[in-house]
């Protein structure tokens, strides 16, 4: 239930029967951006509600990929839901300082943001 | 009369000369006639090969066999004789010449040439022509003389061989010297007995057979003679007829000659040499006129990145003022890096006195970079600076600024962080959103994280947190926008601790000059601007003790998550102390409609209070604008 993400930076997209999954590894900084706007797009164009990012491999997130994170659960509306799966201590201090753990769902683990999701 | 025979001698050496290159007839000078004989008998009875040039090769070593041999001579002899007295006609130009062998053997040659050439007449013409040639090179009188004798002879001929010349046509300069002796018959005795006959002959064979006499008889000896002739015109041109194109030439002048050599040379050069040579001029002038626009386009490029380098230096100090060091009671330092050349990026800082000797600063990040943040970043920090003069505090400016920027921002992000320095307490005021906690150093404790502000223009309810510490003697707060937290370090990130370990390191005298110094020494890459202020109190009370305040503004939503509940936890709340704070908070905010939780950190422990929003102005912008962004 859990494929893990391979590659040395990348960012994949996984189709799941209860929503979308974009997996990431790396750093997460301006030079990946637009592929990370392209993958959120891309999942809000397919109309998924659900949509979790995977970063348990992701040590770095800067804040215009907050800001592209922040614009896609803007866009999914009340109904839909966006979490962010990671276990890394300063991603998870940058969402923190950030202020996006109040609208961004933060969970330590990708099993736990499922079970989270499919509640 | 004597002028008459050396013209026939000249001639005769002439054709002497001629025969002499071709060998056959040279080899046997003695015996002379004979061979001579032989060799036209030969050719006479051999009518048939005469004609064709091509057989003269034949001809010739039968010829030189001839003379080698005493018994040929017999044989030919005979053949001779008859031949003279049964077709006298025909046998005529043989005859006249057998006679003159006995007297010399210099003259039969050259009466011999005289007929071949004419018997042969375009290769006899080349063959007095080489003649001409030769007396040409060898002596230009005697040249000369030819050239005029050879006219003047040839009417005088005509009359002679009229009749046997008139028919050939083209005969009649090539018998020219045959016939210029019987205009000078009589004087020497030599010349005589060759000119006599011929006269006769001529005039004899001349109505009946004389044509054809000369073209049976002369055509067979032209084979041989012939071929001499052009063997010998050959070498002759080979040799001499440069010389004679020289002089004719010399005349003009030496540039004539370069430029026919210059138009020979490149008559020589072959298209596709042109070709090339065409297609090498077209590149050399295509890349002359490609530096010619490459050098124009530097120069207009040098001159508008001048330009831009000057609007830039305006625009930066629209969004980084020079700062002066003290503002109210505090030393301010502010430094900018920009991530790469001009840009003027989203970075942004400000630094100015409030009432009272207080201190503001403002240092924030439009997200993004290049000309079209600027304005963006102008705005937010102007809007910022009007709200903290306006009296409010940094957590109410952010909230109000969040939801009046929303419009303008459009979606773009910024984080700021604002904050006031209160010099008679020693207490430092700020509020972030979505941009990191001050780094304040020499003061116990760590900022908390929990529940912060997210930025604005993000959509998101922004202002609700802010913080209140203590700043003591030896206490300095840094103000930094995220561009120092993201520097490429060789393990990854410096981050915000790594940060707070290099200010550290720097030492007590630390200016946001040195920080942005140091961080940039200690980086591999600066992927982001860089911005950072530093304020150190000029004299902090030195009795006061630490605090530390932090506040949240809560509504009836924010309590029912967990997030309120972390944010005191974070603060040092007991758990068993959380649910009642929870609970007074969801009080206050029935009656007022929202809640500011303040969790307070002194000597006396971790207290918590429960109050009222500040104005209810602000109330009810926030509320509006809370209502707008939940709606949006």
């Amino acid at each position: 239930m859990t494929p893990t993400c391979n590659g040395t930076f990348s960012i994949t997209d996984e189709t799941e029967p209860w929503g979308r999954v974009i997996c990431a590894r790396g750093e997460l900084d301006i030079t990946a951006v637009p592929e990370l706007r392209t993958h959120l797009g891309d999942a809000l164009a397919a109309g998924a509600r659900l949509l979790l990012l995977d970063f348990d491999a992701v040590t770095f997130i800067d804040s215009v990929s907050l800001a592209a994170i922040v614009a896609a659960e803007r866009r999914m509306g009340p109904d839909g839901r966006l979490a962010i799966a990671t276990g890394h201590p300063y991603v998870l201090l940058i969402l923190e300082a950030g202020g996006l753990d109040d609208v961004i769902e933060v969970f330590s683990t990708r099993d736990e943001a499922e079970a989270a999701l499919l509640e | 009369m004597t002028a008459a025979v050396r013209r026939r001698r000249a001639i005769a050496l002439t054709a002497a000369l001629a025969a002499a290159s071709s060998g056959a007839w040279a080899a046997a000078p003695g015996q002379g006639d004979k061979p001579a004989k032989a060799g036209m008998s030969a050719t006479a009875s051999t009518p048939v090969v005469a004609p064709k040039p091509a057989v003269a090769p034949k001809a010739a070593p039968a010829l030189k066999a001839g003379p080698k041999r005493a018994a040929p001579k017999a044989t030919a002899g005979p053949r001779v004789a008859t031949p003279t007295p049964g077709v006298a006609g025909l046998t005529e130009p043989p005859s006249s010449q057998i006679e003159p062998p006995g007297q010399s053997e210099d003259k039969q040659p050259k009466a011999d040439p005289s007929g071949l050439s004419g018997s042969n007449r375009p290769q006899g013409q080349q063959a007095l022509a080489v003649s001409d040639a030769k007396q040409a090179g060898r002596s230009p009188k005697k040249a000369t003389r030819l050239r005029t004798a050879s006219p003047t002879a040839t009417p005088a001929t005509t009359t002679p061989t009229a009749q046997a010349s008139a028919t050939p046509t083209a005969a009649a300069p090539v018998i020219a010297p045959v016939t210029d002796p019987p205009t000078s018959a009589s004087p020497p005795a030599q010349p005589d007995p060759v000119t006599r006959p011929a006269r006769p002959g001529g005039r004899v064979t001349a109505p009946t057979s004389g044509p054809t006499a000369f073209g049976s008889d002369a055509a067979p000896l032209a084979l041989t003679p012939s071929a001499a002739a052009l063997t010998d015109s050959d070498a002759g041109s080979a040799t001499r007829g440069p010389r004679a194109e020289q002089r004719p030439d010399a005349k003009p002048a030496a540039p004539r000659t370069i430029t026919r050599t210059i138009t020979r040379v490149l008559e020589l050069v072959p298209p596709a040499v042109w070709l090339a040579i065409g297609a090498l001029a077209v590149l050399g002038i295509i890349l002359a006129l490609a530096t010619a626009v490459q050098t124009v386009r530097r120069r207009r490029l040098e001159a508008v990145r001048q330009a831009l380098v000057a609007d830039v230096g305006v625009l930066q100090s629209v969004l980084l003022p020079v700062l002066p060091g003290e503002i109210g009671g505090a030393t301010l330092t502010a430094a900018y890096r920009p991530a790469e050349g001009l840009a003027a990026g989203g970075d942004f800082f400000d630094a100015f006195e409030l009432y009272g000797g207080r201190t503001a600063v403002i240092v924030g990040d439009v997200a993004g970079h290049g000309r079209e943040v600027v304005p963006l970043t102008a705005a937010v920090r102007y809007s910022l600076r009007a709200y903290l003069e306006a009296g409010l505090s940094p957590r109410a400016v952010l909230n109000v600024a969040g939801n009046v920027l929303a419009g303008q921002l459009a979606g773009r992000q910024v984080t700021v962080i604002v904050a006031i320095h209160d010099p008679k307490s020693g207490h430092l005021t700020y509020a972030c959103a979505g941009h990191w906690p001050p780094l304040i150093l020499g003061v116990p404790g760590t900022a908390v994280t929990a529940c912060s502000s997210p930025p604005l223009g993000a959509g998101l309810p922004t202002g609700r947190r802010q913080t209140t510490v203590a700043m003591g003697p030896g206490s300095v707060a840094c103000f930094f926008t995220d561009g120092l937290t993201d520097v490429v370090v060789p393990d990854g990130r410096l981050g915000l601790h790594g940060l707070r370990s290099e200010i550290e390191a720097l030492g007590p005298d630390r200016s946001a000059q040195q920080i942005l110094e140091r961080v940039v020494a200690v980086s591999e890459g600066q992927p982001d601007d860089m911005a950072a202020c530093v304020l150190v109190p000029l004299a902090p009370p030195a009795e006061a003790e630490p605090l530390r305040v932090d506040e949240l503004e809560v509504d009836t939503a924010a309590l029912a998550g967990s997030r309120v509940g972390r944010f005191l936890r974070s603060g040092g709340v007991e758990e068993a102390d959380t649910a009642h704070v929870l609970e007074q908070a969801r009080l206050v905010c029935e009656r007022a409609g929202g809640a500011v939780v303040a969790v307070r950190t002194d000597g006396d422990g971790v207290t918590v209070r429960v109050t009222e929003p500040v104005t209810a102005t602000l109330r009810l912008a926030a509320r509006r604008a809370d209502a707008e962004a939940v709606a949006a």
